[in-house]
């Protein structure tokens, strides 16, 4: 199956394709397509919806994230220019933007977060050890997608038995395709009940605070003023997008790399220092994040006449993938010198959550391995990954017989 | 050798002191603190694993 676009003539005199990230395609398409239009241009226009531009130059697409004052957050989401929601910190610009991660910065530091290496270790070992005397498992399901997701509502404080209904939240907002939700009404029924769920918990807490982020939060004050519930919400709602579906991509795109290139996973069972480079190699080569600002005003970038109030588009997979910076730039290479990726993003919404989502990485890789060293793909599977953020659907992976 | 960190770019990744533990420092957010003073010579290679490794370049040494 090609996924290569067809042009679909020029705007302003740069290249324009129909170009729609939403959709989704086979196990690594859209990296694959990355640097296909990376080679042919520094950037292009989506004729998608409204359009938007798109940046292919490595370097441009970093300098446009570093650029706050000319790549706003009011909006980051290409199709969607003039969102009438607001998530915190993604969608303030400094200085708003940098009261608050000076707020956050300390419950997300490195410190501070491995401080809880020792349970996130057991939350990873607990769940491989039930997985372990089965023959295999779809390890997304019962793996990936639950680690993380335990540990981000312990740090929140929300009761763990709700467990599945998260889960069930994320599959219904960030996991449809077009054909599952036509209409859109899935998702935003998803999306009415994560609100109102956050809703309560903010409510009980500002009757009774616990000792927890979220009762903490409620008690900050944003330029003198206490946050009210109506940011709390915002900052809720962001949490739950950016922090619970991205750790189980990355796992499972580990889980799918070893699997695929059995000799290097034979080199990090017998030799577990590697993993540390072989998770920021597959963070780099993976890159499923794909960013977007808002122009503040007429600017070129990547070759592009961008106006202002226009969206451009800043796959982090054309940086992390660009010859210029890696040799082998599509390879994973456990003994890499420099691995300088922007996997995590670039300038001031460098992701919070890095350190914890590293910590977690090297935790699911390390623990796995130690228990379940040999692996395969299950044959019979067409591998498929979602558009917007690329993670795979599905994957069943086998380890016994 | 001298090392010098741009603040404005360093957006606080933390890389640096992955790569030379012994040699940057961290504030308590994880963006990393001014280097004063020169490098010590048997510290010179970790100073430039420690540039390399910085995402936003926002680190030199010379
Ligand atoms: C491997 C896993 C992860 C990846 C690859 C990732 C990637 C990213 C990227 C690229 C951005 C920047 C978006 C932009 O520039 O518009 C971002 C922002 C963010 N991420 Fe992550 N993320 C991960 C895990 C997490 C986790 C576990 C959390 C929290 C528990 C988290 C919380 C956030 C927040 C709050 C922001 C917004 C920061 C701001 O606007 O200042 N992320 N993430």
């Amino acid at each position: 199956m090609t996924t290569t676009l067809e042009p679909d003539g020029t705007h302003d005199g740069v290249a324009a394709y129909h170009f729609d990230n939403r959709l989704g395609g086979p196990v690594l398409s859209h990296q694959n397509r990355w640097d296909e239009m990376a080679a042919a241009h520094s950037g292009f226009r989506s004729t998608v919806a409204r359009g938007h531009w798109v940046v292919t130059d490595g370097p441009a697409v970093q300098k446009a994230l570093q650029d706050w004052r000319t790549f706003s957050n009011k909006s980051v989401t290409a199709l969607d220019p003039d969102p009438t929601f607001l998530w915190i910190p993604e969608m303030l610009d400094p200085p708003v933007h940098t009261v608050w991660r000076r707020l956050l910065g300390h419950y997300f530091s490195p410190k501070t977060v491995a401080a809880r290496e020792p349970e996130i270790r057991r939350v990873a070992g607990d769940l491989i050890d039930a997985l372990k005397e089965r023959a295999g498992a779809d390890v997304l399901d019962e793996f990936a997608r639950r680690f993380p997701t335990l540990i981000f509502m312990r740090l929140m404080g929300l009761p763990e038995e709700d467990l599945p209904t998260f889960l069930d939240w994320v599959h219904e907002l960030l996991h449809l395709s077009h054909s599952e939700d036509p209409d859109g009404s899935r998702r935003l029924a998803a999306m009415r009940a994560v609100s109102a769920y956050f809703e309560e918990q903010i409510t009980l807490r500002r009757s009774a605070p616990r000792d927890d982020l979220l009762s903490h939060a409620m008690a900050w004050t944003v330029d003198g003023t206490p946050i009210n519930d109506r940011d709390m919400h915002a900052f809720c709602i962001l949490l739950f997008q950016a922090g619970l579906d991205t750790v189980p991509i990355s796992i499972g795109w580990a889980l799918y790399h070893f699997a695929t290139h059995p000799e290097q996973r034979r080199e990090i069972v017998a030799d577990p220092s590697l993993i540390a480079t072989g998770v920021e190699e597959t963070l780099r080569v993976y890159s499923f994040v794909v960013p977007a600002r808002k122009a503040t005003r007429d600017v070129e970038v990547g070759g592009c006449p961008v106006r202002a109030g226009e969206m451009v588009m800043l796959p982090l997979a054309v940086t992390n993938r660009d010859p210029d910076r890696f040799d082998n730039p599509s390879e994973v290479d456990l003994r890499r010198k420099a691995v300088n990726h922007i996997a995590f993003g670039s300038g001031p919404h460098r992701c919070l959550g890095s350190h914890l989502a590293r910590l977690e990485l090297n935790v699911a890789v390390e623990e796995w391995h130690r228990r379940i060293p040999d692996y395969r793909i299950a044959p019979g599977q067409d591998l498929w990954q979602h558009g917007n953020m690329y993670g795979i659907k599905s994957l069943r992976l086998e380890w016994r017989g | 050798m001298k090392i010098t960190i741009d603040a404005a770019q360093c957006s606080g990744h933390a890389r640096c002191a992955a790569a030379a533990p012994g040699l940057f420092r961290l504030d308590d957010d994880g963006y990393a603190l001014p280097y004063d003073g020169d490098v010590p010579e048997d510290l010179e290679e970790a100073a430039r694993d420690g540039e390399s490794a910085c995402p936003e370049r926002a680190i030199t040494t010379g």
